[in-house]
């Protein structure tokens, strides 16, 4: 190919560096001759037959018209046209790119070429690059155009489009696409449709339930915030969502993650100027499953925040280890370093002696970092070490060095900082074990820093879902005391408060939060639920309205409202809550229910039903349309069909047994008898009774009520005794009196009504 | 080498010497893109000829539009005229057309399918530049900056920027050693420096 340049091969003489050696290896391979070839000894190699398999099965995922490589080689005459670069960039294996080594674990979607197919590559091009027998073409592998997983559920867009200008360095920014769902829903895979191919290079996407990246977007004018840090945005349930060019996304329902509504997907994109401005607009399609996984996958994040790299040091070492407090399987796994990056690996220590390699990269390329999912899931027993360990290279041998010359580096997010963070995607083998799992790894990380805000809260959360408040509190208010003004920080802690009922302190926090941050996307709901649950639903009520202000889009608020106004008696304004909420989500279990409570208490029972049984078809567990239905079964006679739903109701929420206490109250009690329904009453409040063991005494009290208002006064004087027993020393204690005075009505053959 | 008037360090330094014979047949198939032949290293009256080798799918050579259009803006108001020469025999003129509006190119165009140019200035990849003195004598070739520190490694930004400092060294009238400057017709030493990129021999 060369021999036009007759003496060339001089220039490669011994004065060339080391970064110039690829090219000359690459121009070597062309003019030297093809003695050490172990293929097709005499035969010659032709495009049809010999190449052409290589390059459709590893080359034109990408290197097709729209797709993200330069240039096509979808046919005889592309490739001839790029042979030579073909040989070199194969010979280096720069091309397929893929970092891992392909010995110590085995990953999907492993790319690369045997040392087989390269040299073939190089005869084909030493030969003279022939095209061959037509017949020995294989056809070309088909593609889907377009989304690759079919439509999505849902298509995120930017607005605007980024202009990625001509020239300079790797642009890195992000972009906050705004998610419309007014439900919690169910994810389980995130397609990316980069816009503009050429330019980006790779992709991580995160999702935001705050608004944080929101408000670094509206910093600057133009679409998006630059930088590697993506704000508040989390990887989702334990996913790595990446995107380089060539790799398919999957759809995992196993995987799927729960997205709330309000939340943002943050697209990290690193884009390279092209040499003409460029426009790029990310689209993200979602898609949805209705099945809720079994279990989720936990993200592992170890992290070295202590580089301080050295101007000159080539050689850098960060490492990091974590110990498994239980046994998981190893998913995937996600090594993240800037330029400077010169090796990375890591591996487990199994409690057996054995070395599991989790990755193993020799030679680190920022430019084609990615994430990668292990063929066969690993796993890893309680107690394994995990250990990783990065190297740097800070010298001005790096070409790669942002600094020239090179400078000191410490960590950071920005592209001339240095990162050594390693996510491994695990899922724990016990389900329960997810929180011993995330407290295991933000103990470490709080060994290394005793003061990082983050890991305090994190590791509040994880005791929280073990049940141990008191330790949970504790770091909640470390990380408090840390960053004071976060306003997620108060949000959490309020959201303990609730848990455990203590309604003030979790309205003062709430309200704490709101005034950090006024649009938080959450506060105001709980807010009003802490108000609602306190019995003030005037300022719950209004508070749902400010929820709904901040995110109107928000179908869980509506409904909310609607319970509400409903309390509140205002059966008109809590249906049009109600019906705002379906018209979000028409699968909305809790405004199907209260849509039914409305038709209920109106009479309509018909359309009631309707309600309620298209809530059992969305969840065949709900309870409140259970015990809608089993109120609508009672007051048709069916008592049997009653108290199988009413059974469901409880079953699905013990809570239920307060609403038949209070119903079966109501139906023995109101003082106007065109609500008392004695007979209602009985069966209610008997099951009530039944479902506790009769030994509560508000139920027993119930009970002797409504066998009362049946005219059973020796069975409702009985009742009562055994509440007068079983209420001294307990909750029900206050009640004595009251309880006194109705046995004294029932001895004497009266009934008991409200007011009177 | 050795007798430049003033010592250019580092840059020169690192400068590897190839030896060829000036190439004085005519260049048989370059033309612009009305179709007209144009030799660049000798109708022009300018005081210095660029060529810039480059290739419309070539992501290397496109990356590099800006810097060459920077240069143009900054050397051609000192008598320094600059082509862009496309070495693809397959490519057309529409095509041709086409690119230079996507990436702004101002400089005029020519098509090299037989690269007569192309070995008249010891181009290798796209992009390359070989710069001439006006009598036609090769005296650089190679990258036009070092951002590339091979096809896999790309710098943040240049450390060394060969052509214009070669042609900074020329317009200020450096006195160049005799074998730097020879009459046509004899051999000629020029600086050359590997250009990273798309092989132009693939074209053939």
């Amino acid at each position: 190919m060369t021999s036009g340049l007759p003496g060339r091969p001089l220039l490669w003489g011994g004065l060339l560096s080391g970064a110039l050696l690829l090219i000359a290896a690459g121009i070597y391979l062309l003019t030297s001759g093809s003695r050490d070839s172990p293929i097709r000894e005499g035969a010659t190699v032709t495009f049809n037959r010999d190449i052409a398999p290589i390059v459709f099965g590893n080359c034109v995922v990408c290197h097709r018209p729209g797709e993200s490589a330069p240039f096509s080689l979808l046919n005889f005459a592309e490739a001839r046209k790029r042979a030579g670069l073909i040989t070199a960039l194969t010979t280096s294996r720069f091309m397929p790119p893929w970092l891992p080594d392909h010995d110590s674990v085995d990953f999907l979607g492993e790319r690369g070429l045997s040392d087989e197919e390269i040299t073939r590559i190089r005869q084909w091009v030493e030969q003279g690059a022939v095209e061959g027998d037509a017949a020995d073409l294989p056809a070309l592998p088909e593609f889907t155009e377009g989304w690759q997983l079919g439509e999505p559920d849902v298509v995120l867009t930017m607005q605007t489009p980024f202009m990625v200008p001509a020239e300079g360095v790797d642009v890195f920014r992000n972009f906050v696409l705004p998610i419309p769902v007014a439900t919690p829903r169910w994810v389980k895979a995130v397609e990316l449709r980069p816009g503009n191919p050429r330019v980006v290079h790779h992709a991580v996407m995160q999702v935001d339930p705050s608004r944080s990246s929101q408000r670094r977007d509206e910093e600057n004018v133009e679409p998006g915030f630059p930088g590697m840090d993506m704000a508040g945005s989390e990887p989702p349930g334990g996913q790595l969502i990446g995107w380089t060019p060539g790799k398919l996304p999957i759809a995992d329902e196993r995987l799927a993650w729960r997205l709330e509504p309000g939340s943002d997907m943050v697209v990290q994109l690193h884009m390279l100027p092209s040499g003409k401005p460029e426009q790029v607009s990310p689209i993200v399609g979602l898609y949805f499953t209705d099945k809720p996984p079994n279990e989720q996958a936990v993200s592992l994040l170890m992290r070295n925040d202590k580089i301080d790299i050295p101007a000159g040091v080539s050689d850098y070492v960060i490492e990091d280890s974590l110990t498994l407090p239980v046994a998981v399987e190893a998913l995937g796994i996600y090594p993240h370093a800037h330029y400077l990056g010169k090796s990375i690996e890591a591996f487990a220590s199994l409690p057996d002696g054995r070395k599991q390699w989790l990755i193993k990269i020799p030679k680190w390329d920022f430019n084609w970092q990615d994430d990668y999912r292990y063929r066969q899931p690993l796993h890893l027993p309680a107690g394994t070490r995990i250990d990783m360990r990065f190297v740097f290279d800070n010298s001005s041998a790096n070409a790669l060095n942002p600094h020239n010359p090179p400078q000191r580096v410490r960590f950071g997010n920005r592209s001339t900082d240095e990162m050594a963070t390693l996510t491994i995607q695990v899922m724990p083998e016990q389900a329960d074990d997810k929180p011993l799992l995330r407290e295991a790894l933000m103990r470490a990380r709080l060994e290394k820093n005793p003061d990082n805000w983050f890991a305090h809260n994190a590791l509040g959360t994880a005791l929280k879902s073990q049940g141990r408040m008191d330790e949970a509190l504790s770091h909640i208010h470390a990380a408090i005391r840390l960053h004071p003004g976060h306003p997620q920080l108060r949000y959490n802690l309020a959201n303990f408060h609730l848990a455990l009922g203590r309604l003030e302190e979790a309205i003062e926090g709430y309200q704490l939060a709101l005034a950090i941050e006024p649009d938080h996307p959450k506060a105001n709901n709980n807010l009003a639920v802490a108000f609602q649950q306190s019995g003030d639903l005037e300022r719950a009520v209004e508070h749902y309205r400010e929820q709904l202000t901040v995110s109107p889009m928000d179908a869980r608020a509506h409904a909310n409202l609607g319970t509400a106004l409903f309390e509140q008696g205002h059966g008109d304004a809590a249906d049009d809550a109600f019906v705002r909420a379906l018209q979000l989500d028409p699968d909305w279990v809790q405004a199907l229910e209260g849509r039914g409570d409305v038709a209920r208490k109106w009479g309509r029972l018909e359309d009631a039903e309707g309600r309620y049984q298209h809530a059992l078809r969305v969840e065949p567990a709900s309870p409140g349309a259970n015990y809608g239905l089993g109120a609508i079964r009672l007051a048709q006679g069916a008592q049997q069909s009653a108290t199988a739903h009413f059974r469901k109701a409880v079953e699905g929420n013990d809570a239920y047994i307060g609403v038949l206490n209070d119903d079966a109250w109501r139906l023995a009690t109101d003082p106007d008898p065109a609500v008392r329904e004695p007979e209602q009453a009985l069966v209610l409040a008997t099951l009530a009774d039944q479902l506790t063991g009769h030994d509560i005494p508000e139920l027993l009290d119930t009970l002797a009520a409504a066998q009362a208002a049946n005219g059973d006064f020796g069975g409702a004087a009985e009742t009562l005794e055994r509440a007068l027993t079983l209420a001294p020393g307990g909750s029900a204690a206050q009640y004595i009196p009251q309880f006194r005075a109705r046995l004294a009505l029932y001895r004497s053959g009266k009934t008991y009504v409200d007011g009177f | 080498m050795t007798t430049i008037s003033r010592p250019l360090t580092g840059f020169f330094a690192a400068i590897v010497l190839g030896i060829y014979g000036c190439d004085t047949n005519s260049l048989s198939g370059v033309q612009d893109l009305d179709g007209r032949h144009v030799d660049p290293t000798t109708n022009s009256a300018a005081r210095l000829t660029v060529a810039l080798f480059v290739d419309s799918d070539c992501p290397v050579s496109n990356r590099y539009a800006p810097e060459v259009q920077k240069l143009h803006r900054r050397y051609a108001p000192r008598g320094v005229d600059f082509w862009l020469v496309y070495p693809d025999p397959g490519i057309s003129v529409q095509t041709i057309r086409q690119h230079m509006t996507d990436y702004g190119y101002v400089i005029p165009a020519l098509r090299d399918p037989e690269h007569a140019l192309v070995r008249r200035a010891g181009a290798l990849v796209t992009p390359e530049a070989g710069i001439f003195l006006a009598d036609g004598t090769l005296v650089y070739h190679g990258r036009i900056d070092n951002r590339y520190a091979d096809i896999t490694r790309r710098r943040a930004r240049a450390t060394q920027h060969d052509v214009a400092q070669v042609l900074d060294a020329l317009l200020e009238g450096k006195t160049l050693d005799a074998s730097w400057n020879p009459a046509p017709g004899r051999s000629l030493k020029a600086i050359s420096q590997p250009g990273v990129g798309c092989y132009i021999g693939d074209f053939k």
